[in-house]
């Protein structure tokens, strides 16, 4: 079947198109050349003056796994307030801050975005962190391993094993969870809460392995880079949240000594301990150094005012954290000699000085890194907020005036210390889709989605313009998925299955006897039934695991 | 047990109990060979003959899940329970509730939710196997018989050998407090027993945990245990580097949930200078499974009713064994495809039993459908008992002729009436 979408202004900034006039042809679900035999479109959908982008990709969202299902247990009043019935061949589901499986699928797809990825896959839960995105409609998924606090590799950095035995390592495990980057969190930190350790430092040992977080970092952004993985490591630096942390932040820039990183939530990162309250912004800092470190990416952890909740793979921080809950409860997990999770519900309050400061922080960063295709717009949802604040987010980057506005409504004292107010920059169309298609699909390897040329799987959002931009991205007009209708005025008018982009890693066998032999000593389980495969992932009929083949480069 | 045979098969995971223990060794035909405990080998290896019936009258399947739909598709309120199955048969029981509108809860849940109820209200400081296993240098078991339903527990929780993190594992000290008597497994380990009354679980944990806390408690014991036994529990707990405190929650009775939250009250306070942490021990019947995909499916627990709204959480007024006192379900299906949760005797509802054995005694179910057994006739998935792991389990032996549970439900599923059917 012929698709066209005729007229549209197109925003397409991986062929440099900015707001042209143009066609978009589709068939077999791909974007195609106009017919040359001037063959007619079964279907014709006139967008004449419309906004047309590819269909966003969140870079980072925590979308599934245990750490996600633990948070819906917790988050009580966000399932019985927020909840939908099965309509129209829809699904029911609940939540916001946490939405089911299916509700998740659902609103990205109203939003016009067609992929989000799950950035905290802990080794011990990889299967489970399919098994919900699995069930998670609409768009494409994948997921980041976390390595950095598992034990194994602990071991094998501390007893000092070379650098291309981690790279093996890495690649097996990689491959054996189905994951298509690798994540460090709090390098060692949650490690060493294990063993009663309440901080962590850059270049503080951990007490048990005598190993420091430079050098767990260091030696894993080189594995991801050795190893041929397209998206560079992606760190949750230390001390995250606490007052004066930019200084850890751009540590571990140095630390990687030029390697390619890609710094998450960089919001909960970018923070000064001056003035009265001994908590200021450093986003001027972190922002300068992104300006002048181009092997650097970030993404931004927005927070926003309102409910909702942290979760997050780092035991130590949560746990420090636990106290400021809202409302008052937490769990924080040890989980397998791989790793943790934590989880407090929060609420952001705009009276709130550190929370106000926090919303500067994060804007300030936005408008002061320089390259758009080096930042990608995510609130590290739920942590920073709920995705589905992003039209709003959107308008407060593309609105001064509006900015201004929300400004002047926060607590007084954050807002005369955030220099906010003065950063005139407003971001344009072109830039927002860098920020949410263009920039992410270049830096997670996903070569045929987040652009609108040919051969491009055909992930199509279509916006009607508004002086509002919340407006505009809150309901798009269309949205298409792998070329089907699957949104038209906000509306799910059908559902689909996307894909799953795994990375496909060579490694030595001799690491994999090296794995088995430590799942059946230390975990009392077996390798082979922990390792997933496309066919286990497939056998439901409904996913599809897409691989990206590595070309390793050690 | 067989003899190793070319063919025998190696790494199986078995579904008799939320161990899931992976290492076990079985022949083609699917006998355990090796790493089956007593209730495993219990089992038998043979395919069972099973017919589906209709008012215990045999009948096709096709038959059988035809009037399974008719009675679903008439059904207000029907009560999806029992829920002992594999993950992709959870996954279709969901979507049944979910277009049925009905209520789903697990068979076997009630000591689960004296643990959820807690996580829910204060939150949850919690461990798992492998830390267990490598970390825990003091355990504290609250649990009257935990080894007769895990017969594995200890060996894959507190296995005698090395630790990754405890350089004396001979060292390890463990408390079993209100079992009668050690495992065989602990023999040599430093094991104290010590009898205790578990309905008293609540006054008990807040002793131990006022002591933990440095006050001493106005009283000579509590549940049985004399003081200056619990000062010396508290002072190893406190002296600990990373103390595991494990309990049964089944075995706290109806108000379980309070000495629940005194333990992790004591929890809390140890991190307050050390390590420490809790373990529920694993609930039977992949409650720990059912209670995942329900949540991730609807984001809300087990014990919702899928309402025109969308799901209700009551962890109250949902549970099956309430629903059923006040006749607010019109019908029941349920699923019992592998262990631990058997259809309790319901007398003045219709029945659709989905069962990998034989209906139980007395008064046949309305309708009844032999199902395959996850793990031995199917490739399935299984979350082991704590929650966390989950383990893809290669089939045993040559499929019986029965549909696995998710084939089942969608075969019903396709027969509902349309406006009940989802596409997905
Ligand atoms: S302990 Fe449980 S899982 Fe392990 S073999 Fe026995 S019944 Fe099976
Ligand atoms: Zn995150």
């Amino acid at each position: 079947m012929l698709t066209r979408l005729k007229g549209g202004r197109l925003y397409d900034p991986a062929h440099q198109v900015d707001g042209a006039t143009g066609d978009i042809w589709i068939e077999n679900g791909r974007i195609v050349a106009k017919p040359a035999n001037g063959a007619k479109p079964d279907v014709d959908h006139d967008i004449t003056g419309m906004v047309v982008m590819a269909g966003g990709i969140d870079i980072h969202s925590h979308i599934g796994g245990g750490k996600v299902n633990l948070a819906r247990a917790l988050m009580l009043e966000d399932h019985e307030t927020y909840k939908h019935a099965p309509q129209d061949g829809l699904r029911a589901g609940s939540g916001v801050a946490t939405p089911s499986t299916f509700s998740t699928g659902y609103r990205y797809a109203q939003m016009g975005y067609t992929a989000a990825f799950e950035p905290a896959v802990v080794i011990s839960n990889a299967r489970h962190a399919h098994l919900e995105m699995s069930d998670i409609p609409m768009i494409d998924k994948g997921g980041y391993l976390m390595l950095g606090n598992d034990d194994i590799l602990l071991q094998m950095l501390a007893s000092k094993r070379e650098q291309s035995a981690v790279n093996d390592y890495v690649a097996l495990m990689v491959q054996a969870t189905g994951c298509i980057g690798v994540k460090i969190v709090n390098p060692g930190g949650i490690s060493a809460f294990k063993f009663n350790q309440r901080n962590l430092g850059l270049d503080e040992d951990t007490a048990f392995y005598h190993l420091n977080p430079h050098r767990i970092v260091q030696s894993l952004a080189q594995a991801v880079h050795d190893i041929g993985l397209v998206h560079p490591l992606h760190i949750h630096c230390n001390n995250l949240g606490v007052p004066g942390n930019f200084q850890t932040t751009l540590d571990t820039v140095r630390a990687v000594e030029g390697l390619p990183i890609h710094l998450t939530h960089v919001q909960f990162h970018s923070y000064g301990a001056e003035g009265d309250r001994h908590f200021s912004s450093a986003a001027a800092h972190i922002a300068e150094m992104v300006n002048a470190t181009p092997n650097v990416n970030v993404d931004e952890g927005q927070s926003m005012f309102g409910q909702t909740v942290t979760a997050s793979g780092d035991t130590m921080t949560q746990f420090r954290n636990a106290g400021f809950g809202d409302p008052k409860k937490s769990i924080c997990m040890d989980i397998e000699c791989d790793g943790g999770c934590g989880l407090v519900p929060f609420n952001y309050k705009d009276k709130n000085f550190v929370n106000a400061l926090q919303w500067t922080i994060g804007l300030e960063l936005f408008l002061l890194v320089n390259d758009p295709w080096r930042i990608f717009l995510t609130t590290d949802h739920p942590n920073g907020a709920p995705f589905t604040t992003y039209p709003h987010l959107i308008r407060l980057l593309m609105d001064k005036t509006f900015r201004n506005e929300k400004l002047a409504g926060i607590n007084k004292h954050a807002a005369a210390a955030s220099t906010l107010g003065s950063i005139d920059r407003e971001y344009s169309l072109y830039e927002i889709a860098i920020l949410t298609r263009a920039g992410p699909s270049r830096i997670l390897g996903l070569k045929d989605r987040g652009h609108l040329g040919e051969g491009a799987a055909a992930d199509i959002a279509v916006y009607a313009p508004h002086a509002n931009a919340e407006t505009m991205f809150d309901t798009p007009k269309l949205v298409f998925k792998d070329g089907e209708l699957v949104v038209r005025d906000g509306q799910i008018v059908k559902t689909v299955w996307g894909a799953t982009h795994v990375a496909q890693c060579d490694f030595g066998h001799s690491i994999e006897k090296e794995v088995e032999k430590w799942f059946a000593t230390w975990k009392g389980t077996r390798f082979s039934n922990f390792v997933l495969s496309k066919d286990e992932l497939e056998a439901d009929g409904r996913s599809r695991w897409v691989g990206h083949n590595l070309a390793r480069r050690s | 047990m067989g003899v190793m045979s070319p063919d025998a098969k190696t790494d199986r995971v078995c579904p008799y109990c939320p161990l899931h223990c992976d290492d076990l060794i079985v022949s083609a035909q699917g006998e355990i060979l090796s790493g089956g405990c007593e209730i495993a080998c219990g089992h038998s290896s043979q395919i069972p003959l099973l017919q589906p019936t209709i008012a215990g009258q045999a009948v096709t399947r096709q038959q059988a899940e035809g009037e399974a739909a008719r009675l679903l598709g008439q059904a207000h309120a029907p009560l999806i329970s029992g829920l002992a199955c594999d993950v992709d048969g959870l996954r279709a029981a969901v979507a049944v509730a979910d277009q049925c509108r009905g209520f789903f809860d697990h068979g076997a849940s009630d000591g689960f939710f004296n643990g959820l109820r807690v996580l829910q209200r204060r939150g949850a400081l919690l461990t798992s196997p492998a830390e267990v296993r490598n970390r825990a240098d003091v355990l504290v078991v609250f649990a009257n018989q935990p080894w007769s339903r895990l017969p594995r527990f200890f060996d894959r929780y507190v296995p005698s050998g090395a630790q990754l993190f405890n350089d004396a594992p001979a060292n390890r000290k463990i408390v079993l407090i209100g079992g009668s008597h050690a495992p065989d497994p602990l023999d040599g380990a430093d094991v104290q027993v010590i009898p205790a009354d578990l309905s008293k679980a609540a006054e008990l944990a807040l002793v131990l945990g006022a002591l933990v806390a440095g006050r001493t408690p106005a009283v000579a014991s509590s549940a049985g245990i004399a003081i200056d036994t619990l000062k010396e529990i508290a002072q190893a707990l406190k002296a600990a580097s990373y103390g595991v405190v494990a309990w049964e929650n089944g075995d706290f009775g109806p108000h379980g949930d309070l000495a629940v939250e005194a333990l992790y009250d004591l929890i809390l306070t140890l991190n307050q200078t050390t390590r420490a942490a809790g373990l529920p021990l694993p609930p039977g019947g992949h409650v720990s499974g059912a209670h995942q995909v329900g949540l991730w499916q609807a984001g809300t627990p087990l014990r919702t009713c899928f309402t025109a709204e969308g799901p209700v959480y009551d962890s109250q007024l949902y549970s099956r064994a309430k629903l059923l006192a006040d006749g607010r379900a019109d019908l029941v299906l349920w699923i019992s495809a592998m262990p631990g949760a058997v259809l309790p005797k319901i007398d003045d509802l219709p029945v659709i039993l989905l069962s990998s054995t034989a209906p139980p005694d007395g008064p046949p179910p309305r309708v009844y459908i032999p199902v395959a057994t996850p793990s031995l006739d199917h490739d399935s998935v299984f979350f082991r008992g704590e929650g966390v792991v989950s383990l893809h389990a290669s089939r045993w032996r040559s499929p019986a002729p029965y549909l696995s549970v998710a084939e089942t439900l969608a075969q019903i599923s396709n027969q509902l009436p349309k406006g009940e059917q989802h596409p997905c």
